[in-house]
């Protein structure tokens, strides 16, 4: 008897314990509270901040595209281990899009944290951003290989 | 005959034009008239005149400055600005002083500030408070300027970003000294600029950086305060630096520092003091930077110094009451620190020259451990602990055996 009533307790327990490892994903950036892992910079611009996540929940935040690309190609985590990578929509600050969704517009137009000066976009806004502030349209594929290319 | 009627008709029509107004040295403009507008007052004052602000508020479109000039404002003279900058000067030689400009909205897209100097020398502004600007004052591609004895107080939250107090981009020979800044990004951020000096201000409360180098040689910073900033001052890729007299103070945060030196060379950093912070002084790929006669007190790292970072001397600092001295990440060591006062030093001056007689290594194995496992620290002021670093103090195994002062100072120097 006792045992059975304990089911429900353990189902619950089970279910908070489910939840509490629920799938790894980003998480939001309090401004001035972190630095960015790669170039160590307070992250305080949230028009240019950017993370990458892996498989085991682990967050690196950054304070610039450039900064996250960088990271990224430089093996301190292995690719197979990245579960995604986010950048900030720059009409929107505050709202992640995925890297691999994202137009990116590299331009004088503004001054990013590191001086990559790329900003990124839901990929159907990356035409109307290049007509307003000019620029070169790249996808996340091309500022890997950007990264990786000897500066 | 036939010449004098057109140059007649022509003087007529010069009396006429507004433009034919005699220039003057000076205009007043007040919101009961006659000149109601900083922008009428510039179209008939004389280049090198003065333009007085009576008390009031002005609300103007955007006020171009494009002739030399001194905007005065009597106490009260406030200027409201909204989705544009109040002031743009493109002109040599304009000195703005006594003035209020308040209220610039953020942009996302352009480093809007309430005084913008675009390509031009000799520019002043002076005694001058801003309030709620996204930028504050911003020198765009230009030398000989001086920005003094100005409050710029932002509004900058964990959520809101804003611009930077006192901007510097790609200019040169500038002086900022006096001023106090809160509230901002940086409170000063300087990109491209050379020659600069940033002497005796006050930069508080600001989002990320009291004060930040990027790119920018021979520039120098005394007798500053950098107090409660996310982290205190950070000077990135940049050389033949002076960094005097300072004080870094209460920088607390998981990764927050009174100073963060990054790509630095051939500078010196001399007589500050470093209270209360997470990390005193961090140093990543500097070199050749002479630290001299500063003080490290109460700071969580006094110094933290990165395995390439090398041939950096450190001399007659006092190190008291940090929980680490130093510590590094890797057990080759190429920075020497010679003379230094250590509070943690154990040693012993049996011949009394004012020098102990063993060597003092800073590094303890602790922080080795913390340095690669960071949840380790909760471990500090346990017995265990105490016992590994004693251990590794009397024979080196895992520290840097070459990082150690050979003539730690037995007092504080006066």
């Amino acid at each position: 008897m006792s045992r059975l009533a304990s089911l429900p307790a353990a189902a619950t327990l089970l279910g908070a314990a489910v939840l509490a490892c629920a799938a790894p994903g980003p998480v939001p950036i309090v401004l001035g509270e972190r630095d960015c892992d790669h170039c160590h910079m307070t992250i305080a611009d949230p028009r240019f901040a950017a993370e990458l996540v892996t498989r085991t929940g682990k967050v690196y935040l950054f304070d610039d595209a450039g900064c996250l690309a960088t990271f990224a190609v430089n093996g301190t985590v292995p690719p197979e281990q990245v579960q995604s990578a986010w950048v900030n929509d720059f009409r929107h600050p505050g709202t992640l899009i995925p890297a691999q969704d994202a137009a990116f517009l590299r331009t004088d137009a503004v001054r990013s944290p590191m001086a990559s000066n790329l900003v990124a976009v839901p990929r159907s806004a990356g035409d109307s951003l290049r007509a307003a502030l000019g620029g070169t349209l790249l996808d996340w594929a091309q500022v890997l290989a950007d990264a990786r290319a000897p500066a | 005959m036939t010449l004098r009627a057109p140059a007649r008709l022509l003087g007529g029509l010069l009396l006429a034009a507004p433009a034919a107004l005699p220039a003057q040295a000076l205009v007043v403009v007040d919101p009961a008239g006659p000149v109601r507008t900083v922008t009428e007052a510039l179209a008939r004052v004389a280049p090198g005149g003065r333009i007085n602000v009576r008390a009031g508020n002005y609300s103007e479109p955007v006020i171009r400055v494009a002739v030399p000039v001194t905007i005065v404002g009597d106490s009260g003279a406030v200027f409201v600005g909204g989705d544009h900058e109040i002031f743009v000067v493109t002109a040599d030689d304009v000195t703005f002083r006594g003035l209020t400009l308040r209220h610039v909205e953020p942009s996302y897209v352009e480093d809007r500030a309430a005084i913008l100097f675009d390509s031009v020398a000799n520019c002043v502004v002076e005694d001058s408070r801003l309030e709620g600007t996204f930028f504050g004052i911003y020198l765009s591609r230009s030398r000989g300027c001086r920005i003094s004895r100005n409050v710029v107080q932002g509004t900058s939250t964990a959520e809101m970003s804003a611009g930077n107090a006192i901007h510097l981009f790609h200019s040169r020979d500038v002086t900022v000294d006096g001023n106090r800044v809160t509230g901002h990004r940086d409170g000063i951020y300087l990109e491209f600029a050379e020659d600069a000096r940033v002497i005796g201000n006050l930069s508080t409360g600001n989002l990320r950086y009291g004060l930040h180098f990027m790119f920018s040689h021979r520039c120098e910073y005394r007798d500053n305060r950098f107090v409660n900033n996310g982290a205190g001052v950070a000077v990135m890729y940049t050389r033949s630096m002076l960094m005097q007299g300072n004080t870094f103070a209460d920088n607390w945060g998981a990764a927050s520092y009174g100073l963060l030196l990054k790509e630095i060379r051939d500078s010196r950093i001399l007589g500050n003091s470093f209270r209360e912070n997470t990390v005193g002084m961090y140093l990543e790929g500097s070199a050749r930077n002479e630290v001299t006669g500063n003080t490290f007190e109460a700071n969580g790292w006094a110094v933290r110094v990165l395995a390439d970072a090398e041939g950096n001397r450190f001399a007659r600092n006092v190190f008291l009451r940090n929980s680490f001295d130093v510590s590094t990440n890797s057990r080759s060591n190429v920075s020497t620190f010679r003379g230094n006062y250590w509070d943690h030093y154990e040693g012993y001056d049996l011949d009394h020259d004012g020098f102990g007689d063993v060597p003092f290594h800073p590094v303890r194995l602790f922080s080795l451990l913390v340095a690669q496992h960071e949840p380790s620290l909760i471990l500090l002021r346990s017995f265990f602990v105490d016992l590994l670093d004693a251990a590794e103090r009397v024979m080196p195994v895992l520290t840097p055996e070459t990082l150690r002062d050979d003539r730690p100072l037995m007092r504080v120097p006066a």
